[in-house]
């Protein structure tokens, strides 16, 4: 990838960065007062105006805007009212977390995923495919809190092999990426499976079994890496999801990630935080981007760009 | 050929639904998913016609296990703290959970629609900004942007399924922009637009018999996704609002019961996995029926000359 | 012994409709050193013989229904899986129609040439690229040493069914199968990939196997012809004899509709009517509704190859030349 393009990528996503986060501000304030966002529903009108005056929000629009600008500058996101820090503290310190436990949930997804769809799509039409189907719709179907409460029944309240929740070891980590795992690994074997399945119809297919390549070849060096190139997109299409949407699975494990943070901030109406959580999901998103188009262009030639 | 008429070889209506009858039960999975739903639908239909009322707050009930029919068949999935049936209260929550799921992608489906056409039909700036706009949507988490679409908005059931139709209008757009833009540059839009049909009468004759079948297993896919985002959603308390129920918020109530009373948190997630796998089964079940090359799998009895 | 003989070959597929015969019994031979032109319309069944000689008919829907494939003596059919492949890739090879779609996109021509070594020779390496280069200057690719690392999609479709050729000769085969390898491409190509074809058969005094719909090539390639239709073949002669005097009225219909620059012909004259539906076809001979000279008999009762003259068979009731 030539570094022309990497850096026009960046340069747009620094744009729509920038567009997000001054959309954030407009809405904010267009959406009633942002006070409400900071405060409990029922805080009274004296607590408000103190808030008010003490964020500045009784200024107008655009000096606002200018402060609100050097702050965005300076990564300065707002204290957290919850935790008492910079909120960019918190969130900084969570993210290592979310990104550990996205990584390897993704992986197992997607190792599964091409394993199991390989060999449905080998074995097309007879029973393994059809418990393989089965089992990856299901799996593509469950709600995950539902499936990470139901875990907690059975493995940590009946069987108590496992925490119900909190963090340190990587006992705490299991459950979480067992939850976090179910639904990308559903979604990924049918993909992998369909994909395969037009590969191993393809004519340089039926070219390779001509050169005498038995099926153990044929399957997993020639079928294979064609049938990666839309499983890779989709990977990254969840990879993204997760940076940000991961919370659920976070917040009932008592998992200390980005997402749980989101979420509790919301709830409880920390508005620093929750800025600061958009801003650091976005970069990762962008960064997640990136390094799906670089991994495509790494395994299909018709995609680089010449030098 | 338009996948109706494509549907099957014989054209009278009678026969081509016998033929989907034929195509619906040479597929378990599909067939399976099809009962499921009507359950549902059943279930839906009973308790707005008060089939499950009646039943007074009893506490002699409270936290009833299940599979006891000796309290007879409301109680047969159990009781919740407060005494109240469980089936009742699924059934209750069922018209929530897939009413919302169906008006938000409804309402996608129709946006999308517009602005596709919008986009694709005058193309430049505006089809552009459009296309921007709505990949910079597509690029973010759903759940994030639903989270903080409804810490902005507030959790109304109106902005629920705004927010949810909103983070899922991307793919339909793309879907009728693309049939547009196709269109448009064959030969007999421009004889059409000869004969002074305006872009109404296209979009009818044209673009709407080519779009529907993808459409349509696009939504049929995401009924099944966004049911899953509200029920987290309502689960984080930032969906539906007590005292109107979904399931998703009953998983919510029964989770502090989860050692006690397993089944208040059990069953309504069960059933959203259930509803949420019907879904995309047919889904999957539409799209090779719409696919002439896969459909000698689902009616491969010989047909009688 | 012949190099290949193929005897009652059967092969049918599945459909919606029915089972569907693509071969319906065809029987016919190859001698070393020789071309073998199997001349066709579409859908005669000429590809599903090659497939069905390398094991690449797809089973399900299709499957062999009875025959032998005798190759150097082997009954190809009796052989399991594994090892048809082992020999069916060594010794016996393929030439697709299509370069761009049978060659893999993901891999450079310089390894998918090189996977007929690793797989059969389990050489590696630097010897493998050196007999790489090698091949793709016999077929005459400029710059060998530079395109072997390039991918398909950068070639010319001429270039890259050289790239095919070059693949399918890389192990010094025994019979080399072409299945319309001209077909796709411009006629100037046409003339050089026939001329390396010729080339590349003389050098190796491999048996080919020509499978075409193209009169011209087969008068510029072919040794002998094996004319199909509708799965059946309906006579095999040598190519002069079949040019000078064909006996059964489809090979007579098709030399009649060639255009000819030699003598004044008005009119082209078509054979009447068109290919056959494979799941209704006529009864008895499945030619007679569009034979002029069909009899009761025709529709009754299924000629079979029968001998006619020295190196001669024809499948017709009332073969012989025809005013």
């Amino acid at each position: 990838m030539s570094a022309g393009y990497f850096l026009k990528r960046t340069a747009f996503a620094l744009l729509a960065l920038a567009g997000l986060m001054i959309a954030v501000f407009f809405l904010v304030r267009l959406t009633g007062d942002p006070v409400n966002l900071y405060l409990p529903v029922d805080a009274s009108q004296g607590a408000r105006d103190a808030m008010r005056t003490k964020l500045g929000l009784d200024q107008p629009v655009f000096f606002q805007f200018l402060d609100w600008g050097g702050q965005m500058l300076r990564f300065d996101f707002g204290t957290s009212l919850w935790h008492n820090r910079p909120a960019i503290e918190v969130v900084l310190q969570a993210l290592p977390n979310t990104l550990a436990l996205g990584a390897i949930a993704l992986t197992f997804a997607f190792g599964g995923a091409v394993l199991f769809g390989s060999v449905a799509a080998v074995r097309a039409g007879s029973w393994v495919d059809r418990v393989i189907n089965l089992v990856s719709q299901a799996a593509a179907s469950v709600p995950d809190f539902w499936l990470g409460l139901m875990c907690i029944l059975v493995f940590a309240v009946t069987l108590r092999v496992l925490p119900t929740s909190g963090f340190g070891g990587p006992i705490y980590w299991v459950l979480p990426v067992v939850c976090l795992f179910a639904r990308p690994f559903g979604t990924l074997v049918q993909i992998v499976r369909g994909s395969m399945l037009e590969a191993l119809n393809a004519a340089f297919v039926r070219t390779a079994r001509a050169k005498g390549a038995q099926t153990g070849r044929v399957t997993f060096v020639h079928a294979l890496r064609n049938a990666l190139l839309p499983a890779i997109t989709v990977t990254g299409d969840l990879a993204a999801q997760f940076a940000g949407g991961g919370g659920v699975v976070e917040v009932v494990f008592g998992f200390p990630g980005i997402g749980k943070l989101l979420i509790d901030g919301i709830l409880k109406r920390d508005f620093a935080l929750v800025q600061a959580s958009i801003f650091c999901v976005a970069i990762v998103i962008f960064i997640i981007n990136i390094a799906v188009d670089m991994l495509y262009a790494a395994i299909d030639p018709r995609v680089r760009i010449e030098q | 050929m338009s996948a109706v008429e494509g549907l099957a070889p014989s054209s009278s209506l009678l026969s081509r639904l016998k033929w989907l009858w034929r195509a619906l039960v040479g597929d378990p999975t599909a067939l399976a998913a099809a009962i499921w739903l009507l359950i549902v639908v059943a279930g839906i239909v009973a308790f707005n016609l008060g089939a499950f009322s009646g039943g007074r707050i009893d506490l002699k009930a409270r936290n009833l296990p299940p599979f006891d029919i000796s309290f007879g068949w409301k109680l047969w999935l159990g009781a919740d703290a407060l005494g109240r049936p469980l089936l009742a209260r699924l059934a209750e929550a069922a018209s929530a959970s897939i009413g919302i799921a169906l008006a938000a992608v409804l309402t996608s489906l129709a946006g999308g629609l517009v602005l596709g056409m919008v986009a694709g039909y005058s193309g430049g700036h505006i089809g552009n900004l459009i296309m921007r706009v709505s990949d910079i949507v597509m690029g973010f988490p759903t759940l994030l942007v639903a989270l903080v679409g409804l810490y902005l908005f507030g959790p109304s059931v109106t902005n629920l399924i705004l927010v949810l139709a909103i983070t899922r209008m991307p793919a339909y757009i793309r879907v009728a922009r693309a049939e547009v833009l196709e269109v448009r540059e064959r030969l007999f839009v421009d004889a059409s637009r000869v004969f002074g049909a305006g872009p109404l009468w296209i979009l009818r004759n044209h673009i709407l018999p080519i779009v529907a079948p993808t459409m349509l297993t696009l939504a049929s896919v995401n009924v099944a996704m966004v049911m899953l985002f509200e029920s987290g959603l309502s689960y984080l308390g930032l969906g539906i609002q007590p005292p109107a129920v979904s399931w998703g918020l009953m998983v919510a109530q029964g989770q502090g019961y989860l050692a006690t009373a397993w089944w208040l948190a059990c069953f309504p997630g069960l059933a959203v996995m259930l509803t949420t796998m019907s879904f995309n089964l047919l889904a999957n079940w539409f799209r090779i029926v719409n696919d002439p090359t896969q459909r000698w799998r689902l009616t491969s009895r010989k047909r009688t000359p | 012994m012949s190099l290949l003989d193929i005897r009652d070959l059967a092969v049918s597929f599945g459909t919606e409709a029915g089972r569907i015969q693509a071969l319906a019994g065809v029987s016919f031979s190859l001698e070393r050193g020789e071309v073998l032109a199997l001349l066709g319309e579409s859908g005669s069944g000429k590809s599903v013989t090659a497939a069905a000689i390398m094991d690449l008919v797809p089973n399900p829907p299709g499957a062999v229904d009875r025959g032998a494939i005798i190759f150097d003596g082997i009954d190809l059919l009796a052989l399991p899986p594994r090892q048809r492949r082992d020999l069916c890739g060594a010794r016996i090879a393929l030439i697709f129609q299509d370069a761009l779609a049978s060659l893999n996109p993901v891999y450079s021509v310089g390894w998918q040439i090189g996977e007929m070594f690793r797989i059969h020779q389990k050489k590696t390496g630097a010897e493998v690229q050196a007999a790489v280069i090698d091949l793709l200057e016999a077929v005459g690719i400029p710059d060998a040493a530079r395109r072997a690392d390039q991918y398909p999609h950068q070639f010319s479709g001429g270039m890259r069914q050289r790239i095919m050729i070059a693949m399918a000769v890389a192990l010094s085969p025994d019979i080399i199968i072409a299945d319309e390898p001209t077909t796709a491409l411009d006629v100037t190509i046409q003339a050089q990939i026939v001329d390396l074809l010729a080339t590349v058969r003389q050098r190796s005094g491999a048996g080919m196997i020509f499978i075409t719909h193209d009169l011209g090539v087969v008068a510029e390639l072919a040794d002998r012809v094996a004319v199909m239709y509708a799965g059946r073949i309906v006579e095999t002669a040598s190519v002069f004899e079949l040019f000078a005097t064909p006996q059964h009225p489809y090979s007579q219909g098709l030399l009649a509709s060639q255009p000819r620059v030699d003598v004044e012909t008005p009119d082209l004259v078509p054979i009447p009517g068109s290919a056959p539906n494979p799941a209704a076809l006529p009864s008895g001979c499945a030619f007679r509704t569009r034979c002029p000279r069909a009899q009761d008999l025709c529709a009754e009762v299924e000629p079979l190859l029968a001998v006619a003259g020295q190196g001669r068979q024809v499948a017709c009731h009332f073969p012989g030349a025809f005013a």
